[in-house]
């Protein structure tokens, strides 16, 4: 990880690279193999584990797709690029391509890039062995430890591959996927699969939020767990009631500026900490 | 508890959470939780609550960050564990002895929200291995 780091760290012109990002990796086979090339191959697993294989990530979509009818499942705007695919496959052209119901897509539709999103997108419990015999490093040790104060034995949900399982994952537009990642919006379970997805976002981006969504199921696709979504809700209620929200991006917006505050003391810890982490 | 009031690392105490059994009565968990709850709510109140230079943004409190972790645990178990961590952190009984409601208090109180930020929040916020823009 850590030459792995430094190379993206290294690279910040590179368009494939945004350390800081908090969204799910979209599969991208151009990006896959030119990564081939200049990373080792104990780089290329410590990434995989981390991010799963480009054939479980494509997986992981197709199935989401398909369970969320290509859609967001915010502001159920449909796939661009498979409305794109639809309508040129649609061999008579007097008709109108389909949406997955069987309904005309028209041109007064809501349309939008739509991208696969894990609800958890960190691996934790990924076991290494260590020189001293030891199976698992501290912080790794301690994640996991404050995951079963929030909910106990939740982590047996997202370890190892299963981290790209359908149930940790849902459709979303490329926006709704940015806020979802930085926690600025979040689902509230009414019941059963319907929700109350709410916002922290100022008054002038949160539409259409808030907003009740009952979301697509599918006989042999497991729906978005409720557990991690009610997980993900935790975090961002005590990121933004804490004040923590605002104070993670000021040190976020910081790294990428390059800025380090003369007065931010606590911060500079912290920013020095986060670079030590990511290695 | 034998532990000092400083602790320099946090990092030794992660395992408490293996315990299986806090409580051992409801009355228990009641009175640990109204202790928990007296130590916080004194800092917290302390904390000034907004940024004067922005003042759209709202104040980082830590005694909030630990407060509120510990409402949003799903389950009793899940908060037993945190309240086993919290008083295990400021080296002071669940249930019973004096607390002193001091600076050094504080500054223990305060390395359980750092320890919490830079184990949990920072990184699970800031999630670093997804570096692949979309195609």
């Amino acid at each position: 990880m850590r030459l792995f780091s430094r190379f993206f760290f290294a690279a910040p012109n590179l368009n494939i690279v945004r350390a800081s990002s908090n969204k799910t990796p979209q599969p991208s086979p151009v990006h896959h193999a030119a990564l081939q090339h200049v990373l080792s191959q104990e780089e290329q697993q410590r990434i995989q584990d981390f991010t799963g294989t480009p054939e479980r990530l494509s997986a992981l979509r197709e199935a989401c797709l398909i369970r969320d009818r290509h859609r967001c499942v915010v502001t159920r705007a449909f796939d661009t690029a498979e409305a794109i695919t639809r309508s040129t496959n649609q061999q008579d052209q007097a008709m109108d391509a389909c949406d997955d119901d069987g309904n005309a897509l028209g041109d007064g539709d809501d349309y939008s890039h739509v991208e696969v999103s894990h609800i958890i997108p960190w691996s934790l419990t990924k076991v290494e062995q260590q020189p001293d015999g030891g199976t698992m490093d501290d912080p790794k040790k301690a994640a996991i430890t404050i995951l079963n104060m929030f909910d106990l034995g939740v982590v047996h949900l997202i370890e190892g591959t299963d981290i790209n399982r359908p149930y940790n994952a849902i459709t979303l537009s490329h926006a709704m996927h940015q806020f979802f990642g930085q926690y600025k919006i979040f689902f509230a379970k009414s019941h059963s699969h319907t929700y109350q997805i709410g916002t922290f976002l100022p008054r002038m981006l949160s539409r259409p939020l808030p907003v009740t969504r009952t979301l697509f199921t599918h006989p042999t696709i497991d729906p978005p767990s409720d557990r991690l979504l009610a997980l993900h809700y935790a975090i961002a209620q005590i990121l933004h009631l804490s004040g923590a929200g605002d104070y993670i991006d000021k040190i976020l917006r910081d790294r990428e500026e390059g800025r380090v505050r003369a007065d931010g003391s606590t911060e500079l810890g912290i920013l020095v900490d986060l670079a030590l982490k990511v290695q | 508890m034998a532990a000092p009031r400083h602790q320099s690392s946090l990092e030794g105490l992660i395992d408490c959470g293996v315990q299986q059994v806090v409580f051992s009565h409801g009355s228990e968990r009641a009175r640990a939780i109204a202790r928990f709850h007296r130590i916080v709510a004194h800092f917290e109140a302390l904390e000034p609550p907004r940024d004067s230079r922005r003042p759209n943004m709202k104040q980082y409190n830590r005694p909030a960050l630990v407060r509120l972790t510990f409402e949003y645990a799903r389950s009793a178990e899940s908060q037993d564990r945190f309240l086993s961590f919290f008083f295990q952190s400021l080296a002071i009984d669940m249930l019973e002895g004096t607390i002193s409601l001091d600076a050094d208090l504080r500054e223990s109180l305060f390395g359980v929200a750092e320890f919490l930020m830079t184990n949990f929040f920072l990184p699970r916020a800031s999630f670093f291995p997804l570096l692949f823009c979309c195609p």
